[in-house]
C-alpha cells in the first residue's frame, strides 16, 4: 500500500519536471489600422480665411478639416511641425513632440478637430497649436499642441499616395499658397549661395540661401542647422525645386523635406544662358606643321612625334600618328592653356575625332588641376576623363566626325588643363604596331 | 600567512584546553537534517519559513535597487527573524548593508554573481519545503562553513538525507506576487541500503494580481539522491526554477495622483482586448551539485561539491528608432510638463476622463510600424545593396544575459579534541556572462536595424551610427542579436582556514581568508564609436584581498552570553564597476582601489525559559567603496555611465530583540534596530558617455555625512502571541518604520549641480536628501494545525493552516524610492525628473495550507 503511494508520488514528481510547462505569453497582432469613420466639413481655405491677421484666435465649434501630410520632421528641417493640405490650401500645423513622422508619415490623411485649438500667426506665417503663449504680449506665439493631446485633436485616416506638388509661377505665390507643397521650375540658387552647405550642422543654425527663377524673381531656400542634410552641398544648376511655400514677414521662402526635392543639373540660366568657356578649332594653324599655338603644350614623352596641322574640305585640324617614326613606344601630350573654372558651374566639355587605318594606339583626354604648365606634364596628377573617341576605321579614314559626348567637369575647381594623350609604336619589324591615325577637332568648354 | 596564524593560534587554544578542566559548558543543539559537523546549526519549523516566503512584499529582481532577500532563515537570532518577518514594507536591510554582503551557499558552494556580488535567491524561490534546511549567520559571529559574508551567509544544505522526510501536499492563496502555489514534496530517509531520495515541484501564477497587467508565472524543480557507503555520502542534486514574470516600475507622485484609486503601472497596455506587459522577465538557471562528505572516527571531516549551471535571463523592453518616446510615464506627457495653465488643465482632465491613455498603446505602435518603409542603403555593408525596407520603428527587444558557471568547495575540519576545531576551506567560482540584446517582436514590421541611435542624434549618416562595423546595416529579423554582445569572463580563488575553541568560560575564534579575482571582458562587436576598443579580450584585471574575522564570547552561565567581534577586510571592485560602459567598451576607471573594511560588533545574550533577549551594537566602517549606474543624462543628451569612487561610509547602530513568557499562552515580542548609515568623505565621481567619445568627466560629489538611502535607518517592532494547547496561534504585531532616505542622485550633490540655481534659491533645494515619512504597519498572523485519521491506525495526516496578513490598517503607503539620476542641470530643477516611488495599496495576505501525508 504504502508502497505503490509512494511509486505514484515518484512518478508525478518526475513527470512533472520533464513536461516543464513553459508556456510564454503570445499575443495576436492587432488588425492593421483602416481609418476614422469621420467626415470633415470644413475646408483649410475656410479656416484660413477666419485668420484676421495679427490675431490670436481660440478656435470654437465643430469643425474638422481634412488634409493629407505633405511635410514632417523625417530629416529634421520641419522642428514640431507637420503641414497638411486638401484641395483648397495648406496649414501647418505645431505638435510638441518628436519621431512626428513615425505617426504621421507624408500621405497620410488626418482629420484635425479644430474645437479647442489656436490659430495664429508667426512673422506671417499662419499656424495651427494647442495655445497661445503671451508672456511677451508684443510678441505673441502659437504654442504647439502637446503630446497627449494629439490623439484628441488629431485622428489618422487612411494611408495615401504621395502627394504631387501643386506647379506654380512665382507671380502666384500668395499668402493663400502658404504651407503648401509646390515646384518651381527653371530655378538656380544665386553662384554665391552654390556649392554651401545647406544649414549650418556645425553651430546647428539656420540657412538662409537665395534662389533666382529664370524668368525673374527670387525666394529663400531655407534649411535648418539639425537636418539631417544640413552638410550637404547646394547645387549649382538649374531645374526644378518642390518643397513647403512659406513666409517669414514679407520673405517668401521654401522649406524641402529632403534633398530629394531638388532635380537642378541643368545649364545655368543667369548671365544670358551657358557661356563658352573654351574653344579651339585649329582653324588657324599651318598645315603638316608641329603645333605651337599659344598656350597650348605640345611633348612628346616618348618617341618624338608630335601633333601637327593638318586640313580637309578646307577644315583644320590636329592629328598625329606613330606611323613610321621607329619608335618602340610613342607617347604625346597636346595640352590646353590654362582654364579657370571659379567663375562658372556645370562645365561641359566636348571635341570631335576621327581615327584612321586604327590598329590599336589610343587617345584618351585627362584632366589636372595641379599640372604646374612645364614640359614634364607626367609629374601631375591627371584624371581620365570618360570619353568617346573615334575608333575601328581599320582600312581607310574615318568617314565623319565623333562627338565626344558632354563631358561634366562638375567637381573640378580652380584651374585646370585638358590633355590629348596619344600612345602608340613602330618598329620595322615588330608584329604589333600600333600606329592608329588621330584627327582632333572643335574642342569646346561650356559652364555658366 | 594563513597557515601560520592557524598554526599559532592551534597551538595557544590547544596548550589552554589541555589544562582546562574539562567541565566544558556544551551548547548542542540537536538537528538530526543538519550537517552534523556544523555546530551553529539550527532547526526551524516550517511555518516560520512560510512566514519568511510569504511576508517578502515583493521578491521583484529588477527595481532600480539591488534586491536584498529577506533572511530565509533567521534561525534563533531574534533580531533577523523580526527584521525579515516584520521589517519588510520598506525593504528593510541588516545594518543598511549593500547587497553583496548577504551571501547565499548551496551544499556549501558560494553562489554570488561574480559580476555584481548579488545571490541568486530566485533560484530556489519556489521550494519553500526544501530550503528550511539553511543556516543562517549573522554578521560577524563564528561561522563553521568558513568565513562567511559581514551581514549574513545562507548556508543551504540541499542533500535527500539531509532533509526532513516528509510528503506533503502545499497550497497558497494570497494576493502578492503570486495567487496561488501549489507544491508537492516526497522525502524519502535513507533506508538500508544506503539510499535516500527527495523531490519537490512548486508552481506559483498570478495575473493582475495586485497591479493591473502584472504576471507571474513560476515552476521550480528540486531532485536530490543520496548514496552512504561507510562513512562517506554522496549527494547529487538539481533544482532550478523557472520564472517568468512582470517587473514593477517606480512612478513620480503626479502619476500615482493621476491614476487615481487603482495601482498603477506603466508597463502595459491593451492589445486585443489582452493586457500585454512590456517589461516581462525570464529567468531559469537549473544548478547542479555533486557532493561528497566524510567524518572519520578521528574526528576529521571532509566536505566537497562541485556544481555546473547554465543559465539564461532576460528582460523585455521597448526600443524604438526616430519614433516618439512609446512609455506613457514619459515626463513630456504629463501635466506638469505643461508651462500654459491651460492646456496643463487640459492634459490632466484628459488623464483623468481616459485613464487608458496612461497605458501603453500597443495597437498605435503596430499600425505605424506597418506604415514605415525606409530606404537602406548598403545593408549588410554590400556597397550598393540598398532596398526600401519595411522597418519596425518601435520593438520590443530582450536584455539578455547567458551564463556559465562552475565551481567547487573544499572544506576540511578537525575536531582535534573536544574544546578546539580547526578547518580549512578552498572555494573556486568560474563564471561567463554573455550579454546582449536580441529582437523579440518586431510589432508588425518586418525588420529592425542595427544602428545606434544616440549617435544618430549627434552626427547622422556617420559610421558612428553602426554598433557593429564588421557588419554594418544590418538588417534584423526576430530572434537576431544587436546593439552590443559582450561577455565578461571571471573567476574568484579563496583559501580560508578557521579555528575555533571552547574554554570553560570562553569561546574564541578567528578566520583568515585570501582571496584571488579576475576578471576579462570580451567584445563581440565593433561599436562605430568605440572603434579601437570594443572589439576583442580586454586586458585581464586581478585583484587579491585578504579578510580577517576574530570573536571572543564570555560564558557568564547558560543563559548569559557576552561577545565582542571584530572583522578587518579587503575587497575587489565588481566587474560592472570597473569598466566605465561594458556595454560599449573596454575603458577601464582610471583609479581602482580596493575596499576596506573594518567590523566591530558587540552584545549580550540572554537565555532564560521566560525572557530571551538579545543586545547588539555593530560599528563597520568602509573606505574607497566604488558604485557605477548607468542612466540618461540629460546635459549630455545621452546615456551615461556614473561612477562613485572613492566612497566611504559608516554604519553604526544598535539591534535589540526581547521576547517575553507573560503567561502560558501568552507572548510578548519587541525589537528595535537604531542605526546611522552615513557617508563619511566627500567621494569622487567619474562621467563616460555610453555613445560618444568625450573625455571622462570627473569630480567631487559633496554628500559627507549624508545619509545612506534605500532603506529604513530605524525600524521597531512590538507584537503579541497567543498560542492555545490545541495548535492555534495568533499574533498581531505594530512596526515603525523611520529615517527612510530615497537612494540620492550624486549629480546633485556636485558643483555643476547648482551652478545654475536661481539666486533666491538655496543651495539645500537641491541638495538635501529626501526623507519618506515614517511609517506604521501592523501585521497578523494566525496558525492552526490539527490531524486526520487515516486508515492505518495509529496513523495520521497532519493539516497545517498559516495566514498572514499585512497593513491591517488598509493604508496606501510608499515602499521605497529612489531620486531619478537625471537631472536638469541647466534649470537646477530637481522637479523636471522628480522622484519616483514604488507604492502599496492595501491589505495584502496569505493563507497557507499544508498536508502532511
Amino acid at each position: 500500500m504504502k508502497n505503490k503511494r509512494s511509486r505514484i508520488s515518484w512518478t508525478l514528481v518526475l513527470l512533472s519536471i520533464f513536461l516543464w510547462p513553459s508556456c510564454y505569453k503570445n499575443f495576436d497582432e492587432p488588425p492593421a489600422y483602416t481609418g476614422i469613420a469621420i467626415q470633415a466639413n470644413h475646408s483649410i481655405r475656410a479656416l484660413r480665411m477666419a485668420h484676421i491677421p495679427g490675431n490670436f484666435a481660440k478656435l470654437i465649434g465643430n469643425q474638422i478639416i481634412t488634409g493629407i501630410v505633405v511635410a514632417n520632421d523625417a530629416s529634421d528641417n520641419f522642428y514640431k511641425t507637420i503641414v497638411i493640405q486638401d484641395s483648397t490650401g495648406g496649414i501647418s500645423v505645431r505638435l510638441d513632440g518628436f519621431g512626428l513622422a513615425a505617426d504621421y508619415p507624408i500621405g497620410q490623411r488626418l482629420f484635425i478637430r479644430l474645437n479647442g485649438l489656436w490659430l495664429g500667426a508667426y512673422g506671417g506665417m499662419l499656424q495651427l497649436g494647442g495655445g497661445v503663449d503671451n508672456s511677451n504680449p508684443s510678441f505673441p506665439e502659437i504654442i504647439p499642441i502637446p503630446a497627449p493631446l494629439f490623439s484628441k485633436y488629431i485622428l489618422a485616416g487612411k494611408k495615401e499616395a504621395n502627394p504631387l506638388p501643386m506647379k506654380i509661377r512665382f507671380e502666384h505665390l500668395k499668402d493663400s499658397m502658404q504651407s503648401r507643397l509646390v515646384q518651381i521650375d527653371s530655378i538656380e540658387l544665386v553662384a554665391a549661395d552654390t556649392a554651401k552647405p545647406f544649414g549650418d550642422a556645425i553651430n546647428k543654425a539656420t540657412v538662409s540661401h537665395t534662389l533666382n527663377i529664370c524668368n525673374g524673381g527670387s525666394i529663400y531656400l531655407r534649411t535648418s542647422g539639425f537636418a539631417s542634410f544640413a552638410s550637404i552641398k547646394t547645387p549649382r544648376g538649374n531645374g526644378t525645386i518642390t518643397g513647403i511655400y512659406t513666409v517669414f514677414g514679407s520673405q517668401k521662402q521654401l522649406i524641402i523635406r529632403d534633398t530629394s526635392d531638388l532635380a537642378m543639373n541643368h545649364l545655368r540660366c543667369t548671365n544670358g544662358g551657358p557661356k563658352q568657356l573654351f574653344f579651339e578649332d585649329f582653324e588657324s594653324i599651318p598645315i603638316n606643321k608641329e603645333i605651337a599655338i599659344h598656350g597650348w603644350k605640345n611633348i612628346a614623352e616618348a618617341g618624338g612625334k608630335l601633333f601637327s596641322g593638318n586640313m580637309s574640305s578646307g577644315n583644320r585640324y590636329a592629328q598625329i600618328s606613330a606611323f613610321a617614326s621607329n619608335q618602340p613606344l610613342v607617347s604625346t601630350w597636346l595640352i590646353s592653356p590654362p582654364i579657370n573654372l571659379n567663375n562658372t558651374s556645370n562645365e561641359q566639355l566636348s571635341f570631335l575625332t576621327k581615327d584612321a587605318f586604327d590598329n590599336g594606339a589610343s587617345l584618351q583626354v585627362f584632366i589636372s588641376t595641379n599640372y604646374d604648365g612645364g614640359n614634364s606634364p607626367w609629374k601631375a596628377k591627371w584624371t581620365l576623363l570618360k570619353t568617346i573617341v573615334s575608333k575601328g576605321s581599320i582600312n581607310g579614314i574615318a568617314p565623319r566626325w565623333i562627338e565626344s559626348g558632354k563631358i561634366s567637369l562638375n567637381g573640378f575647381n580652380n584651374t585646370i588643363y585638358i590633355v590629348f594623350k596619344y600612345d602608340g609604336n613602330d618598329l620595322p619589324n615588330a608584329v604589333h604596331n600600333r600606329t592608329t591615325a588621330f584627327q582632333l577637332d572643335e574642342i569646346k568648354i561650356m559652364g555658366n | 600567512m594563513k597557515r601560520i596564524v592557524v598554526v599559532f593560534v592551534s597551538y595557544g587554544c590547544f596548550l589552554t584546553s589541555i589544562f582546562a578542566q574539562s567541565k566544558a559548558i556544551q551548547q548542542k543543539v540537536k538537528n538530526q537534517f543538519v550537517d552534523s559537523s556544523v555546530a551553529a546549526a539550527i532547526v526551524t519549523s516550517g511555518i516560520d519559513l512560510a512566514i519568511g516566503e510569504l511576508n517578502q512584499v515583493s521578491d521583484d529582481v529588477n527595481t532600480s535597487q539591488p534586491f536584498v532577500p529577506s533572511v530565509l532563515n533567521a534561525g534563533n537570532h531574534l533580531f533577523a527573524s523580526t527584521a525579515a518577518f516584520h521589517f519588510g514594507s520598506r525593504r528593510y536591510r541588516l545594518r543598511g548593508y549593500a547587497a553583496d554582503h548577504f551571501q547565499a551557499f548551496v551544499n556549501e558552494v558560494p553562489m554570488i554573481n561574480l559580476v555584481d556580488g548579488s545571490s541568486p535567491w530566485n533560484n530556489w524561490t519556489g521550494l519553500n519545503e526544501i530550503v528550511n534546511n539553511s543556516t543562517v549567520q549573522i554578521g560577524l559571529s563564528y561561522n563553521a562553513f568558513g568565513f562567511g559574508a559581514m551581514g549574513s551567509s545562507t548556508y543551504l544544505q540541499l542533500k535527500a538525507s539531509k532533509l526532513r522526510p516528509q510528503t506533503t501536499l502545499s497550497f497558497i492563496n494570497g494576493n502578492r506576487n503570486y495567487r496561488y502555489r501549489f507544491a508537492f514534496t516526497k522525502v524519502v530517509p535513507m533506508n538500508k541500503n544506503g539510499w535516500a531520495f527527495a523531490g519537490s515541484i512548486g508552481i506559483r501564477l498570478g495575473e493582475n494580481v495586485q497591479m493591473p497587467g502584472s504576471f507571474y508565472q513560476s515552476q521550480s524543480f528540486f531532485l536530490s539522491v543520496d548514496k552512504k557507503i561507510d562513512q562517506h555520502l554522496f549527494s547529487l542534486t538539481l533544482l532550478g526554477n523557472s520564472i517568468y514574470s512582470s517587473r514593477s516600475s517606480a512612478i513620480t507622485k503626479e502619476l500615482y495622483a493621476l491614476a487615481g484609486a487603482s495601482m498603477y503601472s506603466p508597463n502595459w497596455g491593451f492589445q486585443n482586448d489582452q493586457k500585454r506587459n512590456a517589461n516581462m522577465q525570464k529567468m531559469i538557471a537549473p544548478l547542479l551539485f555533486l557532493s561528497h562528505g566524510h567524518t572519520s572516527e578521528d574526528g576529521i571531516s571532509y566536505n566537497n561539491s562541485l556544481f555546473f549551471s547554465v543559465g539564461e535571463r532576460s528582460n523585455t523592453g521597448l526600443d524604438w528608432y526616430r519614433a516618439a518616446d512609446p512609455r506613457p510615464d514619459y515626463y513630456r506627457y504629463l501635466p506638469s510638463f505643461q508651462n500654459d495653465s491651460l492646456l496643463q488643465l487640459q492634459v490632466n482632465d484628459l488623464f483623468k476622463n481616459q485613464p487608458e491613455l496612461l497605458q501603453i498603446n500597443w495597437q498605435q505602435m503596430y499600425s505605424i510600424n506597418k506604415n514605415s518603409f525606409e530606404r537602406i542603403n548598403d545593408i549588410d555593408g554590400i556597397i550598393g545593396n540598398n532596398r526600401l525596407v519595411n522597418r519596425s520603428n518601435y520593438i520590443l527587444e530582450d536584455r539578455a544575459e547567458l551564463s556559465k558557471k562552475w565551481g567547487f568547495v573544499t572544506r576540511l575540519s578537525q575536531q582535534v579534541n573536544e574544546r578546539l576545531l580547526i578547518g580549512a576551506t578552498i572555494h573556486y567560482q568560474w563564471q561567463q556572462y554573455r550579454y546582449f540584446k536580441k529582437v523579440n517582436d518586431l510589432l508588425g514590421a518586418t525588420n529592425y536595424v542595427d544602428w545606434n541611435h544616440f549617435a544618430d542624434a549627434i552626427k547622422p549618416n556617420d559610421p558612428s551610427l553602426q554598433n557593429d562595423l564588421n557588419r554594418p546595416n544590418r538588417l534584423l529579423s526576430v530572434g537576431d542579436v544587436f546593439g552590443y554582445d559582450y561577455q565578461l569572463e571571471l573567476s574568484k580563488l579563496t583559501a580560508a582556514g578557521n579555528i575555533s575553541c571552547q574554554l570553560n568560560r570562553f569561546d574564541v575564534f578567528a578566520v583568515l581568508e585570501l582571496a584571488e579575482w579576475n576578471f576579462v571582458r570580451t567584445g563581440f562587436m565593433q561599436n562605430g564609436v568605440f572603434s579601437n576598443n570594443s572589439f576583442g579580450k580586454s586586458l585581464p584585471n586581478r585583484f587579491s584581498t585578504a579578510s580577517f574575522k576574530t570573536g571572543i564570547t564570555y560564558k557568564y552561565n547558560g543563559r548569559n552570553y557576552f561577545y565582542v567581534n571584530g572583522l578587518l577586510a579587503s575587497k575587489a571592485p565588481n566587474a560592472n564597476d570597473v569598466f566605465v560602459s561594458p556595454r560599449t567598451r573596454d575603458t577601464k576607471q582610471t583609479v581602482i582601489l580596493l575596499e576596506k573594511i573594518v567590523g566591530l560588533e558587540a552584545g549580550y545574550i540572554l537565555n532564560a525559559p521566560s525572557l530571551k533577549l538579545r543586545i547588539n551594537g555593530y560599528l563597520s566602517s568602509f573606505k574607497d567603496g566604488m558604485n557605477a549606474s548607468t542612466f540618461y543624462h540629460d546635459g549630455y543628451k545621452n546615456l551615461v555611465n556614473y561612477l562613485l569612487w572613492n566612497i566611504h561610509q559608516l554604519h553604526f547602530g544598535t539591534e535589540i530583540a526581547a521576547e517575553w513568557q507573560l503567561h502560558n499562552r501568552w507572548r510578548a515580542n519587541m525589537a528595535i534596530g537604531a542605526g546611522k548609515f552615513i557617508y563619511t568623505n566627500q567621494p569622487m565621481f567619474s562621467v563616460a558617455i555610453d555613445n560618444e567619445d568625450y573625455p571622462t568627466e570627473d569630480g567631487i560629489v559633496y554628500i559627507k555625512h549624508f545619509p545612506i538611502g534605500g532603506m529604513p535607518q530605524q525600524a521597531y517592532n512590538v507584537g503579541f502571541t497567543y498560542q492555545s494547547p490545541s495548535s492555534f496561534l495568533l499574533s498581531i504585531n505594530g512596526n515603525y518604520l523611520a529615517n527612510y532616505w530615497l537612494t540620492l542622485n550624486p549629480l546633485r550633490r556636485t558643483y555643476e549641480a547648482v551652478r545654475n540655481l536661481p539666486p533666491q534659491q538655496s543651495i539645500a533645494s537641491v541638495t538635501h536628501p529626501e526623507k519618506l515619512p515614517d511609517l506604521f504597519v501592523a501585521d497578523l498572523t494566525a496558525a492552526y494545525s490539527f490531524r486526520v485519521p487515516t486508515k492505518i491506525k495509529y496513523a495520521y495526516h497532519f493539516v497545517q493552516l498559516f495566514l498572514s496578513v499585512n497593513n491591517l490598517l488598509n493604508q496606501s503607503f510608499i515602499t521605497g524610492g529612489y531620486e531619478q539620476l537625471r537631472y536638469d542641470i541647466e534649470n537646477a530643477n530637481t522637479q523636471k525628473f522628480p522622484s519616483k516611488y514604488y507604492y502599496l495599496k492595501g491589505l495584502n495576505y496569505a493563507l497557507s495550507i499544508r498536508l502532511r501525508l
